[in-house]
């Protein structure tokens, strides 16, 4: 019983110590992008991609945004791997979720279609 | 003559040991007045001593500034998109009219950081963190500097378990073998809480009267 009140309370410490306020859904991005950046191997690449498309699946369910970035930064992954289909899908949605980045997705579409 | 200098640098002297806290709308009235949209992150300046210092800046700094409210260009694309163009320092993107990036990305402003040390101490019973920068916010349209800061952030890597033997190997454990990603994330949210708010933020426009920027802080500011 007095094990259970104390459990709960704890519990309750927890959630509300981490009330989530933030406006998008990040997951882990800053750890995968930086194993990536500091040991650039096809292994931390995927792992990369990997997050990338989850905070994007995640941020549906959570009724999150998806931050900045992350849909142009998965374009680009897919660029690399030679998938243009993919890749103007999600410089597409970059652009639909944040005006401001139209500019430099038309600048980024330009290069693939150089390719 | 000479008098006067007296007075005045003992003025000087005397505010400068004062913390003097005014508000963001009184310390930064050029992002007030500009209201940028999107933020573009140049690498960093390193000066430390800690090789890795630029790289957990670059990976972390986009999280704060975006749930500032504001659209942050992808970070790892500018890094690579500036290599292309044979610019890997900081320092080199002095010599980048701010226009270009106006220009090519549609950037309303260009966030630099010089980071001047980043030190981990550890002691018996404690340990700790300890990260000095400085952030500069400048316009792509007026060459302002719209906002900045410069600060150090002591991070504690201590245990505090209660139990004197845990919490000096906790401490030990903490700060060798310590993920740096986490202290990175506190230190850059901690230095862009200072910033005012983006459009994308709830409070934009209303947090001018927030007070608690402390002004020696804000430095060189117009």
């Amino acid at each position: 019983m007095n094990i259970n009140y104390i459990i709960i309370s704890v519990l309750i410490l927890f959630m509300t110590g981490c009330a989530n306020t933030t406006i998008y859904h990040w997951g882990d991005y800053s750890d995968t992008l930086y194993s990536y950046t500091k040991e650039p191997t096809n292994q931390s690449k995927s792992e990369h991609k990997a997050e990338l498309i989850k905070i994007i699946n995640e941020a549906k369910s959570k009724k999150k945004i998806v931050p900045p970035g992350i849909n142009f930064e998965l374009a680009m992954l897919f660029v690399t791997e030679g998938d243009n289909d993919q890749a103007v899908e999600y410089f597409n949605q970059e652009r639909l979720l944040f005006p401001e980045s139209e500019k430099y997705v038309a600048f980024a579409l330009k290069e693939v279609e150089a390719k | 003559m000479a008098k006067n200098i007296t007075a005045l640098l003992f003025l000087i002297v005397l505010s400068g040991c004062q913390t003097t806290t005014i508000t963001k709308g009184e310390a930064f009235p050029n992002m007030y007045g500009e209201k940028p949209a999107s933020i573009l992150v140049v690498p960093a300046i390193n000066l430390t001593t800690a090789a890795d210092a630029a790289a957990l800046y670059a990976t972390t700094i986009a999280k704060p500034l975006a749930e500032s409210g504001y659209y942050v260009f992808s970070v790892p694309f500018v890094e690579q998109f500036l290599q292309r163009e044979g610019i890997i320092d900081g320092e080199q993107v002095n010599n980048i009219p701010l226009s270009k990036f106006k220009e090519m990305f549609d950037a309303d402003a260009v966030l630099f950081v010089t980071l001047n040390s980043w030190d981990t101490n550890y002691y018996v019973t404690g340990g700790n963190v300890t990260v000095a920068a400085k952030f500069e916010l400048k316009s792509t349209t007026s060459n302002q500097i719209l906002w900045q800061y410069d600060d150090i952030v002591v991070h504690n890597t201590s245990g505090n378990s209660g139990n004197l033997i845990a919490d000096m190997i906790a401490t030990a454990l903490a700060t060798a073998l310590v993920d740096y990603v986490p202290i990175a994330n506190v230190v850059n949210q901690r230095i862009v809480n200072s910033m005012p708010v983006g459009k994308y933020h709830k409070r934009h426009n209303i947090d001018a009267k927030d007070p608690g920027i402390i002004a020696a802080k804000v430095s060189t500011a117009n």
